[in-house]
């Protein structure tokens, strides 16, 4: 809702184009980065500030190689994506349980509103050097920081999910017989589905940021290090290199696990509310 | 999401003292559970985490020496500078990139790339063009509110229905009139949400950037206190960026919100 994620059910054509892109949508993705390189290289060429500092588009692909061989590169960048993931993992599943709670609780929902909008006004950050005092300088400490980061929109999914289930529905099960069990399994926490997987998406593209981060303060190794590392050696195209690789590899999570599973929950879960 | 908690649907909503006592429980279960820790039948130590009180004097103690001013005052001052580049901005191109067919198809692989990397991840970089200074951190806030605002400008400015434009045209209206009297007014509930939500992050950002690109602020009061083990410092700053945060949502954000939500919004709430 806050977030400008638009999630529209693609007919079965549309599906098919978005799995198989044709040659214009790609050109058209791609075409508007050749100015922007093409300007990059006059800025190089005018000598705007040294090479080092500027350093040409091209020269990105040396530096990438460079970087891969002096760094174990792919074991890098997996440690990175399994930090997410696990991440992921405890975020969705404390965000669920204790949305769910609050959800469906009119108790729970009046006094615990105030202090979670409260935890999550701190941020991650806020608990970062708490989190490296108690837990010290590994793995568990990144993983706890960014699955703090995803809880939030995960909670906050599941119980507007929750809430905007209409009531008509949980009702009829009642009147059929069903009790509360019944009605969270049948009825609410399939109509939030939806909900929390946009949810989930939101708090893993925040989260990704988290993990850079993270590792830039705390780990040893990982893609936000090999960029805070190339940063005290002063080698821009590194720093660079690590960008558009951290970039290209939340739109590819993004666009082949993250989009797909929503699209896919909508289709399946999603409610359309007709009113009479 | 972030902010913009569902609203409470009417029926959901306790009085008075019970509302109260409701709310304002958790906080003090968490109060006397961390002093009953820090006490030594709870047995936890003090460079773990140190009790209410010694917190408490820690406060009082930066207070004093003016360190608290300095910081709270130098991060406010560069989260509102980025706040109002990355709004304006956002503001701008969502608007021109909504209206305009040529400029988003040529506008929008690039913000998806750019947005992608947005915020914290342009660090590194920033400390090493812009050195270890305000310009870094007011970059990164800016980095971060920009593509928040701008896509939920993008998104109020395309459910705005076609027909309110056209009407506009028909009866003889200019571009900018359409900008003006449907546009703005149209997509400022979401534009709202978008600012809200750009606050947010954009002060998490800040803190971030503090830490790594920056001399003084908030970021650099709690990454000393970790540094040089002063952990009450820690938990200080831990609650005056939550603390800070919450107010600029609540005190600046919510009524606002509010109020235009009332006045133009075309839907408000769960319902229930």
């Amino acid at each position: 809702m806050a977030i400008a994620i638009t999630s529209t059910v693609l007919s079965r054509p549309a599906r098919f184009a978005a799995r198989h892109p044709s040659l214009t949508t790609i050109l058209k993705n791609v075409g508007p980065f050749v100015p922007l390189l093409a300007l990059w290289q006059v800025l190089v060429w005018l000598r705007v500030s040294p090479p080092s500092f500027l350093p040409a588009p091209a020269s990105l692909v040396p530096a990438f190689t460079s970087l891969a061989e002096r760094s174990n590169l792919f074991g890098q960048l997996s440690l990175t994506v399994y930090r997410v993931a696990a991440a992921a993992a405890i975020g969705l599943g404390a965000g669920v349980l204790l949305g769910a709670a609050v959800g469906t609780s009119r108790t729970l929902y009046t006094s615990l509103r105030g202090i979670i909008d409260y935890l999550q006004a701190v941020g991650e950050i806020g608990w970062l050097p708490l989190f490296i005092i108690w837990s010290g300088f590994n793995d568990r400490t990144i993983i706890l920081t960014v699955a703090y980061t995803i809880f939030f929109p995960v909670f906050y999914g599941t119980v507007s999910g929750l809430l905007t289930v209409p009531k008509t529905l949980s009702d009829s099960v009642l009147t059929l017989g069903g009790g509360r069990w019944h009605v969270l399994r049948e009825v609410l926490l399939p109509g939030a589905l939806p909900a929390i997987i946009t949810g989930l998406r939101v708090g893993m593209g925040f989260g990704w940021r988290t993990v850079i981060l993270a590792e830039m303060l705390v780990a040893q190794a990982g893609l936000g290090v090999l960029m805070f590392q190339a940063r005290s050696f002063f080698r821009v195209d590194w720093v660079l290199v690590g960008m558009v690789l951290s970039g290209m590899l939340w739109l590819l999570t993004d666009r082949f696990v993250l989009l797909p599973l929503e699209a896919h929950t909508i289709q399946h879960w999603g409610i359309q509310v007709v009113e009479a | 999401m972030a902010t913009a908690t569902p609203a409470i649907p009417s029926g959901f909503r306790p009085s008075g003292a019970r509302l109260l006592v409701l709310r304002t429980l958790p906080f003090a279960i968490a109060v006397v559970a961390w002093w009953a820790a820090t006490t030594p039948w709870g047995g936890v130590p003090r460079y773990v985490l140190p009790s209410p009180s010694a917190v408490f004097q820690d406060a009082v103690d930066l207070a004093r020496q003016g360190v608290l001013l300095d910081a709270v005052l130098s991060s406010i001052t560069r989260m509102v500078v980025g706040f109002l580049v990355g709004a304006t901005l956002g503001i701008t191109f969502g608007i021109v990139v909504g209206t305009n067919r040529a400029v988003a198809a040529f506008f929008m692989p690039l913000a998806r790339f750019f947005q992608a990397i947005a915020g914290v991840i342009w660090i590194p970089l920033a400390v090493l063009w812009l050195g270890i200074s305000w310009r870094s951190v007011t970059f990164i806030i800016f980095n971060t509110v920009f593509f928040l605002v701008f896509y939920n400008t993008l998104m109020g400015v395309q459910t705005v229905p076609r027909t309110l434009r056209n009407s506009i045209l028909t009866l003889g209206g200019s571009r900018w009139d359409v900008i003006r009297e449907v546009l703005l007014p149209g997509a400022l509930p979401s534009i709202l949400v978008g600012l809200r939500v750009g606050v947010g992050y954009g002060w998490r950002s800040l803190i971030a950037a503090e830490i790594i690109a920056s001399g003084q602020g908030l970021g650099v009061l709690i990454w000393q206190g970790e540094r040089f083990f002063r952990i009450p410092d820690i938990v200080v700053g831990l609650f005056l960026i939550g603390l800070i945060s919450l107010f600029m949502d609540r005190l600046v954000f919510a009524p606002l919100q509010a109020r235009t939500v009332e006045r133009w919004g075309t839907t408000a709430g769960a319902p229930r």
